[in-house]
């Protein structure tokens, strides 16, 4: 593979995995807020009103953030990527069109709700927060319906290097588009709902609030953490069924992430071990039959292997390990905040309601959103790095979907430095944006 | 009507964004304004305009990306890192910096970063032009009748808020 595209390739990795942090939260935190002021407006709490307002604020921060690192994105595809942009053009640019509409909605209307606390009040600020909540779920399902096409194309036409069809809708709206914007959508959510969890067991551990700062503090922390296990729910079964269909439409990408050597029917399903050069697994725990009736239902499912496709198509041989380290990192998101949501149950003795607000507890909520950051970031980076080498599943090499600009390799070094330096002035900005302000005090004009 | 889509956001954009760097020099060795006039006049809402225009004219026009990208390749690198950079500044000037003086270096800078972008851009945009006026280059056609109907709910749905945001700035 040429050095300028392995040079592309790492850019693009890099800004989209800065990219993604901004944008996941981009799209949950409309939501999260959202929630917040519903709470407060139903129960008439002007503390709970001022928390949805700080965090409102914050949402504008990272579309400081977001708006820039995507604006990179869009030139990036276009400089190092042309030859994608000329294939799929007919079909992507809808995907990506309906983006731009969903973006400027969320825009508008986020400056719009921020802008107004206090202007406007009651139900009709929180129904001007419900098309910034639309423009950027969006946001998210436009641009996966144009990915999950890549990843699964069906079948082309391609005329002169170009996609022919008359159905861009038909060709973007798959069932592979349904499983990839309901599970990495739900996601997002989730890990926003973390972090925000997050924030309030650090504001709890720091600013120690009484009286009814507590409550509304704990109530927005019931809330959010039974939200938090409402989409481990849902995330968990869509990306099941996900798999199952992964194994029917993509079935090298599936072997490759599954350890599958060879075409067999009750393939055991294994734990920790790892691809070798020659295609063959070494090492880790098998357990019987286990693959088959994941993919199938049924130990009697045929399940494809690696080895049944050319070599030259085989996949990024690390998939398996990202995936194990992000079923790993699942299992933890999902048991803390079970445990939390768990402690609230009124049946439970007082002894062990108690430990819903101990330190040992807000310190297991701490970490939880930035784990799943790390969760959504390894999910994405499974599905890109299973697709490889191709960029457009079957049709298109990544090789040959890189116009060949000159000067990348001089040139781009500079987007990581800046996106580091991005990245660590968003963080200090929403840091000092709960540190600076101190405890949330009622804010009077807001109900 | 596919140029519509790129010329009309990109007319949006040019003045909203004039008026930006016109601020941001007017801004120079003042105290700190925080939520004041700059922030008021773009909540980062403009740069969308131009987000919406390079999206349907590299979407639309799929088969003049590769070479106008050669044209435009330095040019362009160098936009995005003057915007970057300006969102790394307009976060500390707005978002960090406690101290109400002014810091002469920090504004000045945040104000070339207009002047970079504004000149990069403007390159592009006579290149393209160029380009478009010579190749033979066809638009996708096919997908248009389903990005009409967004833009026609679209307009007059934000065309309230960008108003009252305005209007909030003038007062």
């Amino acid at each position: 593979m040429p050095v300028d595209t392995d040079v592309a390739r790492a850019l693009m990795a890099d800004s989209l995995g800065f990219h993604i942090i901004f944008a996941l939260l981009g799209v949950g935190l409309p939501l999260v807020i959202l929630l917040i002021e519903q709470l407060g407006l139903r129960r008439k709490d002007p503390l709970i009103l001022e928390h949805a307002k700080r965090l409102s604020y914050a949402t504008v921060i990272l579309v400081v953030a977001g708006v820039a690192s995507g604006t990179i994105i869009s030139i990036q595809m276009s400089l190092m990527w042309g030859k994608l942009i000329e294939f799929g053009g007919p079909i992507m640019g809808l995907a990506f069109g309906w983006e731009g509409y969903a973006f400027m909605l969320e825009a508008v209307f986020l400056a719009f709700y921020v802008s107004t606390w206090g202007k406007v009040k009651g139900w009709k600020h929180w129904l001007l927060g419900v098309p910034v909540a639309i423009g950027s779920f969006g946001s998210a399902f436009a641009i996966t319906l144009g990915n999950a096409w890549m990843q699964n194309p069906g079948v082309l036409n391609v005329v002169d290097g170009v996609v022919q069809t008359d159905n861009p809708l038909g060709a973007l709206l798959s069932k592979t588009a349904f499983f990839m914007v309901s599970h990495s959508v739900a996601g997002y959510y989730l890990a926003t709902v973390l972090c925000v969890l997050g924030i309030y067991a650090f504001y709890t551990l720091k600013f120690k609030p009484k009286g009814k700062d507590q409550r509304a503090v704990r109530q927005i922390m019931f809330r959010l953490s039974a939200t938090a296990v409402f989409f481990v729910a849902v995330t968990a079964l869509l990306g099941h069924f996900q798999s199952q269909y992964l194994a029917e439409s993509q079935p090298r990408k599936f072997a490759a992430i599954e350890l599958n050597e060879e075409t067999r029917t009750n393939a055991p399903y294994i734990i920790g071990g790892h691809w070798k050069e020659d295609g063959t697994v070494e090492g880790g725990i098998r357990i019987p039959n286990m693959l088959s009736i994941l993919a199938g239902n049924n130990p009697s499912t045929e399940v494809k292997g690696l080895q049944d496709f050319p070599r030259q198509d085989w996949p990024m041989m690390f998939v398996n390990v990202l995936f194990e380290s992000k079923l790993l990192l699942v299992a933890i998101i999902t048991l803390v905040p079970l445990i939390f949501v768990g402690l609230h149950q009124n049946k439970l003795p007082k002894r062990l309601r108690n430990w819903r607000y101990s330190k040992l507890m807000l310190i297991g909520l701490l970490p939880l959103g930035l784990l799943a950051i790390v969760v959504v970031e390894l999910g994405w980076m499974v599905a890109e790095f299973g697709r490889q080498p191709f960029v457009v599943n079957g049709y298109l090499r990544t090789t040959e979907a890189f116009s060949s600009s000159s000067g990348i390799g001089n040139w781009g070094y500079i987007f990581p430095v800046l996106f580091i330096i991005l990245f660590i002035v968003t963080a200090t900005a929403l840091w000092l944006l709960f540190k600076r302000k101190g405890p949330i005090l009622p804010a009077k004009d807001l109900l | 009507m596919a140029p519509f889509f790129i010329v009309i956001p990109l007319l949006a954009y040019i003045p909203m964004f004039a008026y930006e760097t016109y601020i941001a020099f007017r801004r120079i060795g003042k105290p700190l304004d925080k939520g004041g006039e700059y922030l008021h006049a773009t909540w980062e809402v403009t740069h969308t305009f131009l987000i919406l225009s390079l999206n349907y004219f590299v979407w639309l026009y799929s088969d003049a990306v590769v070479d106008v990208a050669q044209a435009t390749f330095g040019v362009l690198l160098l936009f995005g890192a003057a915007f970057i950079v300006r969102a790394i500044l307009y976060t500390i000037l707005f978002y960090i910096k406690s101290n109400p003086k002014s810091n002469v270096l920090l504004d000045w800078l945040f104000a070339v970063c207009h002047i970079v972008m504004a000149t990069t851009l403007l390159y592009t945009v006579i290149t393209v032009v160029g380009f478009m006026a010579n190749g033979n280059y066809q638009p996708n056609h096919i997908f248009l009748p389903l990005l009409w109907p967004g833009l026609i709910l679209l307009l007059p749905l934000i065309c309230v808020p960008i108003y009252f945001l305005y209007r909030t700035k003038s007062k």
